[in-house]
């Protein structure tokens, strides 16, 4: 199956919803970049909503103990300065910005640079003001303890036989 | 215009005819940039994991060969929940040709990044040729 099928807009449906516009003298002549700019590059697959900044998805790994999560991603190359972790109870987004040293001159260019994103949900509540980040050899490495849960929640009663 | 977000994989790397290995543990080849400067090309790898203790570098012939060697970063009494990237060593090797200073070549390792810098050697940067009158 053609992939564009699967995408829920697609480009052709857009298309037609441009013709139906005509509010502006200027718009419609930019509806025509815009279209003969699509037809040029729409093929590539990619919806323009969709990953619009230039950027790459760095891999994770997720190991868990009794209690904690570690996160680690692998990030050769990123400076501390430029990443962004924040944690809700139970989501942790890493946001971060990888830069290239030159970007004119290469004879090979296999690495990814550009900004990501990365969000992750967490099966259980975490304590957000234990929470540590540490980057080393590359590697950026969040932990997350995990929050106790409350006390008293589930207790064996005995019973009494008279 | 639209831009696809680059997936980041790790290749392993193509093991060398002949040679078996002896460590239990997976190989890949790092993603590599070739840059060309004025005097020198820069080789730039990825290689989280690694450090300037455990990466070596030998030029055997026309071949660079690099090595990295990765300790498993998953400690004792926890458990993979999610496993996106693979733990291994790395190797990658390129010929080099001979317009490369061999007893000048540097390296080093910050942030996972191994950077080779290959200086060009004399013969092969460009020289003005002094015309003199006949």
């Amino acid at each position: 199956m053609d992939l564009k099928q699967l995408m829920p807009f697609s480009s052709k449906e857009r298309a037609v919803d441009r013709e139906q516009r005509f509010d502006h003298p200027l718009a419609s002549m930019q509806e025509e970049m815009n279209r003969l700019l699509e037809r040029f590059f729409g093929d590539l697959g990619a919806d323009p909503f969709v990953g619009r900044a230039a950027g790459f998805s760095p891999r994770m790994n997720i190991a868990e103990s009794e209690t904690e999560f570690l996160i680690t991603v692998e990030v050769p190359g990123l400076d501390e300065k430029y990443v962004d972790i924040t944690v809700t109870k139970d989501v942790v987004t890493i946001k971060g910005d990888k830069r290239p040293e030159q970007t004119t001159g290469y004879l090979r260019s296999e690495r990814a640079f550009g900004t990501f994103t990365r969000t992750v949900p967490l099966p259980r509540e975490v304590d957000q003001e234990k929470a540590e980040a540490r980057i080393r050899q590359g590697v950026l490495t969040v932990i997350l303890p995990k929050k106790a849960p409350a006390t008293g929640e589930k207790r064996k009663i005995s019973i009494r036989t008279d | 215009m639209s831009t696809t977000t680059q997936e980041v994989m790790k290749k392993e790397a193509a093991g060398q005819e002949g040679v078996e290995r002896t460590r239990p543990r997976k190989v890949y080849a790092p993603a590599v940039d070739i840059l060309e400067k004025k005097e020198e090309i820069v080789v730039t790898a990825d290689m989280p994991g690694v450090d300037e203790r455990s990466v070596d570098i030998t030029l055997e012939k026309n071949v660079l060969t690099i090595n990295g060697r990765v300790e498993p970063e998953v400690p004792q009494g926890y458990r993979l929940a999610l496993s996106e990237y693979g733990i291994g060593d790395y190797q990658r090797a390129f010929t080099i040709s001979e317009e490369i200073d061999r007893d000048r070549i540097e390296a080093s390792v910050r942030n996972g990044v191994l950077r080779l810098v290959l200086p060009k050697a004399a013969a092969a940067k460009t020289r003005k040729i002094a015309v003199s009158a006949a």
